[in-house]
């Protein structure tokens, strides 16, 4: 069977992945290829400021009248960019930690465990938080604060999957065959714990995007007039009392829609990935 | 035996091996010797827990780490497996020496291609690039008796049946042309025409390819069928060791001929069958019998408590018995 008719096949079976994978197709867009589409330049100002959503502006305008809907799309590229990277980190770390927790055992399970423990003693925010600040406000800095925080999923996730693996009759089969202990990590074990990795992906991509906005919300990592999801609702809190809610309320909407489609994502990625689900 | 005196392709040797558990150790294998000639077809037959399969597992020097070999030696094809380094035991396992499981869709990688598992093996002992061994592994499903080979190649074990993943499981461990294979309970899983079909094509690859076969089972009617000569253990002791029909035709063990009296028989009403009494002993007790059959047997003497196990050999067959038949 073809990739695409495998697809297919899944999404004929769950049509809400098919909605998902749509919506996940929308952000990839405004991220690729937003800043170029959009009618109006994000950081442009304009004397038509604070103007409500209309066939003009579709989401309004902010205080310095600048086109809140292209700032929205705009956000997409850096918001979805550095979440992606923290989860690319993460996935790639987190997993081979927690594979080589699980299997090996002794001395590697219980450094990169209390190191687990260590990371959730914390409230992940707060780490992310001090984090940041303590190495400096800077883009890379809040990457790898979101990494860090997310670490202990994927290690906790990883060792599992790893060790209730570890006596399976297939590790068996190829030690006996002369796998070396690594060969037997690397080429028996991951694979075996990568569809479970992929679901955490999609789940960790929505906290991480909601993290990296929340850090900026606060004023942390990016700074204005950079169009930013969290920047932007930060800005327009402000303007919600005296009524002038789309500052605020589309960037919100955004990152919802984002984060709810990364979630949704989750079970169709296993069904795609995992071969056992391809009947 | 044989006329050449050529020495066995693998001799084990006074082996002993123990398990510590929270509940005392367990002696599992206790002077355990028994060898085999090139070519040759060897059934280790015995019911559960006498000690077959931890047998086969020092043989290639896996076994469990609360295991301990207290004594022996095992020699396979002049290297002492027991005290070789790591990397040379690696080399040797799935080249010279590989196995086929009791459970063969466990032994198999869930989430991978049976043809790439197969080529691993290939690329791992035998120097092929990954081509080659891809085309390789296509040949050696062929050899194996699977049809449509290039197509099955590309399939996961679960799109297989039983016995097509127990042929998989063959053509892994043949790769290599091994001078010893290790079947451990290979049919137990499967139904009984696949079994038939699948110890045939052991038999017929191992000839074609003069490869010695170690069967470990504990249905003495296959080992019968299928052995040139068959060691008896029970409970970690190898209590007789015989060509295949002169221990069919004349049992000395009193364990070996409770366990024929036990096995169905052409020509043989299925009422002759008698249950042996009693189980095994526990083997974490501290005053073990020597011979450990002891509690068991029907033939006991109050000199068999005294130590030692009296090992008998004449005529090319080993008995541990002080009253043998």
């Amino acid at each position: 069977m073809s990739a695409l008719a495998h697809a297919r096949h899944v999404l004929a079976g769950n049509p809400v992945t098919g909605l998902a994978f749509a919506l996940f197709a929308l952000l990839l867009l405004a991220a690729l290829a937003g800043p170029e589409l959009v009618p109006y330049d994000p950081l442009a100002s304009s004397d038509r400021a604070l103007s409500p959503p209309s066939a003009l502006h579709w989401f309004g305008t902010d205080n310095l009248g600048r086109d809140v809907f292209s700032r929205v799309v705009a956000a997409a590229r850096l918001d979805l960019g550095m979440a992606f990277a923290a989860v690319a980190l993460v996935f790639g770390t987190g997993t081979v930690a927690g594979v080589a927790a699980g299997f090996l055992g002794g001395w590697t399970d219980r450094v990169i465990g209390r190191v687990t423990d260590t990371i959730m003693a914390f409230p992940l925010f707060v780490l992310a938080m001090g984090l940041v600040a303590a190495a400096g406000n800077t883009v890379a800095n809040v990457v790898y604060a979101t990494a860090i925080i997310n670490f202990p999923i994927y290690a906790r996730v990883a060792r599992t999957e790893a060790n209730i693996r570890r006596e399976a009759g297939f590790v068996e089969a190829a030690r006996l065959a002369g796998a070396s202990t690594a060969t037997v990590m690397l080429f028996e074990i991951l694979p075996n714990v990568l569809p479970i990795m992929m679901v955490q992906v999609s789940l960790t991509m929505g906290y991480a995007i909601l993290n990296t906005a929340g850090l900026s919300f606060i004023g942390l990592g990016i700074r204005p007039p950079t169009a930013e999801w969290g920047i932007m609702v930060a800005e327009g809190a402000g303007y919600i009392v005296s009524g002038e809610w789309w500052i605020a309320l589309f960037p919100g909407l955004a990152l919802m829609l984002a984060v709810f489609t990364f979630n949704l994502m989750g079970d169709g990625l296993r069904d795609i990935v995992d071969p056992r689900r391809r009947t | 035996m044989t006329a050449t005196r050529q020495p066995p392709l693998l001799a084990v040797e006074d082996l002993s091996v123990s398990f510590r558990t929270r509940s005392g150790t367990v002696r599992a294998l206790e002077g355990v010797g028994f060898t085999i000639a090139r070519g040759e077809t060897v059934g280790i037959v015995g019911e559960s827990g006498s000690g077959k399969s931890v047998t086969a597992y020092a043989v290639m020097r896996l076994l469990d780490p609360a295991a301990r070999v207290t004594s022996g030696r095992i020699v396979f094809g002049g290297l002492d497996m027991l005290a070789a380094d790591e990397a040379t035991v690696a080399e040797i396992r799935g080249r010279e020496l590989s196995m086929i499981f009791q459970n063969p869709r466990a032994s198999l990688n869930p989430i991978r291609r049976v043809g790439a598992q197969i080529a691993d093996v290939l690329v791992r002992h035998a120097n092929l690039s990954a081509r080659a061994a891809a085309e390789r592994a296509v040949a050696l499903l062929a050899e194996v008796g699977i049809p449509d080979p290039a197509r099955r190649a590309r399939a996961y074990p679960f799109e297989l049946s039983g016995g097509m993943c127990q042929r998989v499981g063959i053509a892994i461990a043949l790769a290599c042309r091994p001078a010893l294979l290790i079947a451990d309970e290979p049919t137990t899983g499967l139904d009984v025409t696949t079994q038939a079909t699948i110890m045939d094509l052991v038999a017929a690859l191992g000839r074609a390819r003069g490869m010695a076969t170690m069967l470990i089972t504990h249905d003495l009617g296959l080992a019968t069928e299928r052995c040139d000569r068959i060691v008896v253990m029970h409970a970690g002791h190898v209590v007789e060791d015989a060509p295949t029909e002169a221990l069919f035709a004349r049992p000395r063990h009193p364990y070996t001929e409770r366990l024929l009296a036990a096995t169905p028989r052409p020509g043989r009403s299925l009422a002759d069958l008698r249950t042996i009494p009693g189980g095994l002993p526990d083997l974490r007790r501290d005053d073990l019998p020597p011979c450990r059959f002891h509690d068991r047997c029907h033939r006991r003497s109050v000199d068999c408590a005294l130590p030692p196990l009296p090992r008998r050999v004449e005529n090319g067959r080993l008995v541990a018995c002080r009253h043998p038949l």
